[in-house]
């Protein structure tokens, strides 16, 4: 029975994943979102840009495949040499949802939203470069920038949706941090429409006939809102819902049951154990690298990751293309090189077990959200492998709000954080976390070659270039160990056997591919 | 006739019957379970293998592994500890603030009942989570700190049931009786009035401890509960339930032990109140 | 009795005050800020400029006194993270607030007072130790796994019922609606019973004590008689409490219930609201919970000197 079992989920999978040439048209693909969603894309919030993805487009998105940005409001575009003027070909037809045509007057309102200093847009940094934007005709935008920004077709992909001139225009930058009369009916140029919203409930929305990239499969997309995790599990499993992202112990629920197909797909996403670099002890990359060998990342993998996934060579994963260096390999567990390392750097071990040094112990503290199992998981695991070498710890628990503050503060007030980063695929959207003096930098990590290295890679377009300088970044953080990293792990999806094409990639691209989804 | 002053004591009515001499008995059994821990349980509470998790019950682990592979028995053992502590401790903290506050209130009036009604409010309508979070990430989540921060959520209910009591029975003709007699307010109070409202305090009291044993709970659900990996029943329970589905058996153990404990002192609470009210 | 409404009245809204500026400085101590901040894509510059657009940069004194003028006005606010209208927010959130706590209150009242007399009039016997024993299960089951328990029963094995949520997204229909409020309420309902049947039973105990009751009985009246007409009037008293003490809280504190079972109600905004650090919605839900809070007891309080004559103030 087991055996036919998994028989069937490898068709499962296998006809989820094909080909969208023969998909059925209509169904309505429900997923949950743990909060309401605002609808607007200038501020962030993962659930308002989850619906962001559907309602509007940008003008690129990313492959689901190669993850490479491809067009979507924008056909074509091409760059000056001297990387400072791109110009964009958009497309011909495209109207908005309220049958207004689209055109570049739009684009150049929308960008000009974005490097406007009064109005507060989440994003605004990333098209910090920006100059000028200039409407050359009706389908042609050109955008200027005060020096080259190798990531800009990335940055651009990443929730910098296009908004309607006709509806916004003239709204000071004060309602634009929260334009109601807009957001109660939003209108975007993406394959779904707005139908309906019930605060607390859920947002339901239509397909769009008339969609540029042809009509969508989908009836309508319903986001229910869904806050406990459980509950989207339970809601998968008595069919009302399609679509669960998962986490890793939340495998094992959902494996036996035959109308629930599990995958994984690559994802753009580094777990790790942020140090603060700071403290007595972690301020020696010896002491930092001792830690990180003598923790068993493998068995986490296969543990606590549920073996989806890869152990983490630094900071780049391999989803980022052009700068993950595949010849890098991780630190190898070993135990007893650890022990070594730590004798070595002058922590010896004390008459209780722990290591000491000018009579100060090792005693680390792990701050960590038990409201997450994984890290949880981690963090148990370290403290109990960590010990066998001599280095003690204890626990500090708060909720994870509480805990991001608390590590991006001038002076942070943690000393041991396991936790995760998301970011787009391009290597630049993390020079922000190792450059000296960024608040986002939660190591108070310093090294003058990486800020350098970092800032001469976000100029560089030659793609050869990019990844000599990216690689190099890529062996000194690995070498210094500003912290420990641990895996690269999967997105973990659970779709229901109801579904008959979600495209392969992580559920944020996937939306901008909305048009493609389809149910039996 | 017998009056209130039997010749029968309290005491010996309170063990007549097999309902006291079996609650006592379970009691006492879950506090030696707690206390001995150390010496009863066959495993380190805390001590993790992850090649054996989620195991079900064998001649090794009697109750089975739990998601990191600790020995369930173990930590059920220490986890009464710590939810008995607090269910208790929390318990008998709000018990005495709420009884004091509601009888003060109910019995003088005036402006004393207006204070201590409106702080009564006040706390009812203060958003609870957020109340606890700052406390307790301010002060952090000792056991101490703990248990008065379940302990300040729950006096409320006391002190309004006591006061209900206190008003309505102030006015009695034996309180006049024990005025008429020169008796001062406050003995009034402690030694005549008090005692009235005793079989509600008592009620109170055991519904107390099903309800701090449950905050805290809820609290570990909320992740600001019981500092891990310490185990209590409510943490367990919480964190159990994210593996219903693989083992549902592992979130059994720490409900039945809750039930047990607070069916054990509800009976307890059932007889103390039929051995001191006995007509 | 106008001088003690009135003076009430006047207590109201100083305490209103209070609380509102008590629960203020409480959310804005807390540690951790907005999440809508938080967001380690977000460059530090954009987030104080968002942080500044929505007021956030003034000292906490300052904003309290914006907030207390807005709300002079009946303005609310915005809430961070939604970006609609805390009122409307709250508008939505009540009536399924109502829905579910208004039936499993139903619930709680119409089982447990009869159980709990039950209970007492056979006090000692097997029915009352069963159903003592029955109403403890109900203390002593967190919600959050009872809830999970019976969704996963009715909705995920079964499938009679719904998982979650107040109706299926495009459906208007009221039986729907009902389907989908069966196992919350239920679950609601019978959590809190056996606080009802305790009290009522505490209650009851001790009204049938009374000397007058004594007496009835020995003028040879009938048990039931004495029981509707004399011991239950005073056994109310508890009761009254108990049920003024209940409204409140299921109204704004059915968190927990309602987030397990995704129902759209003012437990589930409470939290939501709390967790992503919106202090508009915030403050509105204690602005809303402390008015009925302080008309429950007014109310509980007038009626105990309905009830028992001998009640004064």
């Amino acid at each position: 029975m087991k055996k036919l079992h998994r028989i069937a989920l490898a068709l499962l999978l296998a006809v989820v994943s094909i080909g969208h040439s023969q998909s059925t048209r209509g169904g309505t693909f429900s997923l949950p979102i743990n909060d309401d969603p605002q609808m607007w894309p200038l501020v962030g919030g993962l659930y308002n840009i989850l619906v962001n993805k559907a309602l509007y487009s940008t003008l690129l998105r990313y492959d689901p495949e190669t993850l490479e940005p491809v067009g979507d409001l924008a056909e074509s575009y091409s760059v000056s040499d001297d990387g400072l003027t791109y110009t964009f070909k958009l497309r011909d037809g495209v109207t908005w949802h309220d049958g207004h045509p689209f055109d570049a007057a739009d684009v150049a309102f929308t960008i000009g939203l974005w490097i406007d200093p009064e109005v507060p847009y989440y994003l605004a940094s990333n098209f910090r470069l920006i100059e000028s934007v200039e409407v050359v005709d009706r389908l042609t935008v050109e955008v200027k920038l005060s020096a080259p920004q190798a990531s800009l077709p990335v940055l651009l992909g990443y929730n910098a949706n296009i908004l309607p001139q006709h509806l916004l225009e003239g709204l000071s930058p004060a309602e634009l941090t929260n334009p109601t009369s807009f957001t109660r009916n939003p209108v975007g140029t993406g394959p779904f429409k707005f139908a309906e919203y019930q605060p607390g409930s859920h947002v339901r929305l239509v397909r769009y006939d008339d969609y540029f990239d042809g009509v969508p499969y989908l009836d309508a997309i319903v986001f229910r809102i869904v806050p406990d995790a459980n509950a989207q599990l339970a809601l998968l499993q008595s069919g009302e819902l399609a679509l669960v992202v998962i986490e890793p112990f939340q495998v094992g629920s959902v494996a036996n049951n035959p109308s629930i197909a599990v995958r994984s797909v690559p994802a753009v996403r580094t777990e790790f154990v942020t140090l603060n670099n700071t403290v007595p002890g972690l301020d020696d990359p010896r002491v930092r690298t001792a830690l990180a060998m003598a923790l068993d990342r493998a068995q986490l993998l296969r543990t606590v990751f549920a073996d989806r996934g890869s152990v983490a060579t630094g900071p780049f994963p391999p989803t980022m293309i052009g700068a993950y260096d595949s010849s890098i390999e991780p630190l190898p567990y070993d135990p007893e090189a650890a022990s070594r390392l730590l004798d070595e750097a002058g922590w010896t071990v004390g008459p209780d077990g722990v290591r000491q040094k000018d009579g100060q112990r090792l005693d680390l503290e792990i701050l960590y959200d038990p409201a997450s199992p994984t890290r949880t998981q981690v963090s148990l695991i370290a403290q109990q492998q960590w010990a066998a070498v001599g280095v003690a710890s204890h626990f500090d628990t708060t909720e994870y709000g509480t805990i991001l503050t608390r590590v991006r503060q001038e002076v942070p007030a943690y000393e041991v954080n396991p936790n995760y980063l998301v970011t787009a695929p391009d290597p630049d959207g993390i020079a922000n976390y190792y450059v000296s003096g960024s608040l986002a930098n939660m190591m108070k990590y310093s090294n003058p070659e990486v800020d350098r290295l970092f800032n001469e890679g976000a100029a560089v377009t030659d793609p050869e270039e990019r990844a000599r300088i990216y690689h190099a970044l890529h062996a000194i953080i690995q070498e210094e160990q500003p912290n420990i990293y641990l895996v690269y792990p999967d997105e973990i999806q659970a779709l229901s056997a109801q579904t008959e094409h979600f495209p392969v990639t992580g559920y944020r691209d996937a939306l901008a591919w909305a048009h493609l989804i389809s149910k039996r | 006739m017998r009056g209130a002053r039997s010749p029968l004591k309290a005491s010996n009515r309170f063990w007549r019957g097999w309902t006291s001499k079996a609650a006592v008995s379970l009691i006492a059994v879950l506090a030696l379970g707690a206390l001995l821990a150390p010496y009863l349980a066959p495993y380190d509470p805390n001590a993790m293998d992850l090649m054996n998790t989620l195991a079900p019950p064998s001649r090794e682990h009697p109750l089975g592994t739990d998601q990191s592979g600790r020995d369930v028995l173990s930590r059920l053992l220490y986890g009464g500890r710590v939810s008995m502590l607090v269910g208790l401790a929390s318990m008998a903290a709000s018990i005495v603030i709420g009884s004091v506050l509601g009888a003060l209130a109910g019995y003088w009036g005036g402006w004393v009942d207006s204070l201590i009604s409106r702080a009564t409010d006040m706390m009812l309508s203060v958003p609870m989570f957020f109340f606890l979070l700052t406390v307790l990430s301010i002060l952090g989540s000792s056991m101490p700190i703990l248990v008065i921060a379940i302990a300040l959520s729950n006096w409320m209910q006391v002190a309004r049931m006591v006061r209900a009591e206190v008003l309505a029975n102030k006015n009695l003709a034996f309180v006049e009786s024990a005025t008429a007699l020169g008796l001062t307010r406050a003995r009034t109070l402690a030694r005549h009035i008090l005692p009235q409202s005793l079989p509600t305090i008592i009620v109170a009291a055991t519904l107390g401890i099903a309800y701090a044993i449950l905050t805290e709970s809820a609290l570990s659900y909320l992740g600001i509960g019981v500092t891990p990996p310490t185990p209590s029943w409510g943490n367990m329970l919480a964190d159990a339930r994210s593996y219903i589905w693989v083992s549902p058996l592992l979130t059994l153990w720490p409900g039945v032990m809750i039930f047990i404990t607070v069916l054990a002192f509800n009976a307890l609470g059932d007889t103390l109140r039929s051995a001191t009210d006995p007509t | 009795m106008t001088r003690f409404v009135v003076r009430r009245f006047v207590e109201a809204l100083v305490l209103l005050l209070v609380i509102t500026a008590f629960t203020f400085a409480l959310i804005h101590a807390a540690p951790g800020g907005p999440s809508i901040l938080l967001d380690p894509s977000m460059a530090p510059e954009d987030a104080q400029r968002l942080r500044q657009a929505y007021g956030l940069d003034q000292p906490v004194p300052i904003q309290y006194m914006r907030w207390l003028g807005r709300l002079s006005m009946g303005d609310l606010g915005f809430s961070i993270g939604v970006g609609r209208p805390v009122a409307e927010l709250i508008g939505n959130a009540l009536p399924a607030t109502l829905l579910l706590s208004g039936t499993a209150l139903l619930i709680a009242l119409a089982f447990g007072i009869p159980v709990g007399i039950v209970a007492a009039l056979k006090r000692d016997t097997w029915l009352d130790k069963l159903v003592t024993s029955l109403s403890f299960f109900g203390l002593s089951m967190p919600v959050f796994w009872y809830g999970l328990i019976l969704i996963i029963l009715f909705a995920v094995n079964l499938r009679v019922l719904p998982a979650g949520g107040m109706n299926t997204p495009g459906s208007e229909s009221w039986v729907d609606t009902l389907a989908h409020l069966v196992l919350p309420a239920f679950t609601l309902g019978t959590v809190n019973m056996a606080q009802v049947v305790r009290y009522t039973r505490s209650a009851m105990l001790g009204a049938v004590k009374q000397d007058y009751v004594r007496t009835a009985r020995a003028k040879g009246l009938r048990p039931s008689g004495i029981v509707l007409k004399h011991a239950f009037r005073n056994a109310l008293i508890p009761i009254v409490t108990l049920v003024g003490l209940l409204v409140p809280r299921l109204v704004g504190g059915a968190a927990i219930t309602e987030s397990v079972f995704s129902w759209p109600g003012l437990g589930r905004l409470a939290v939501a609201a709390a967790s992503r650090h919106d202090y508009a919605t915030i403050m509105g839900i204690t602005v809303m919970v402390s008015v009925l809070v302080i008309v429950c007891n007014l109310v509980a309080d007038l009626v105990y000197s309905a009830l028992d004559p001998r009640v004064t103030y």
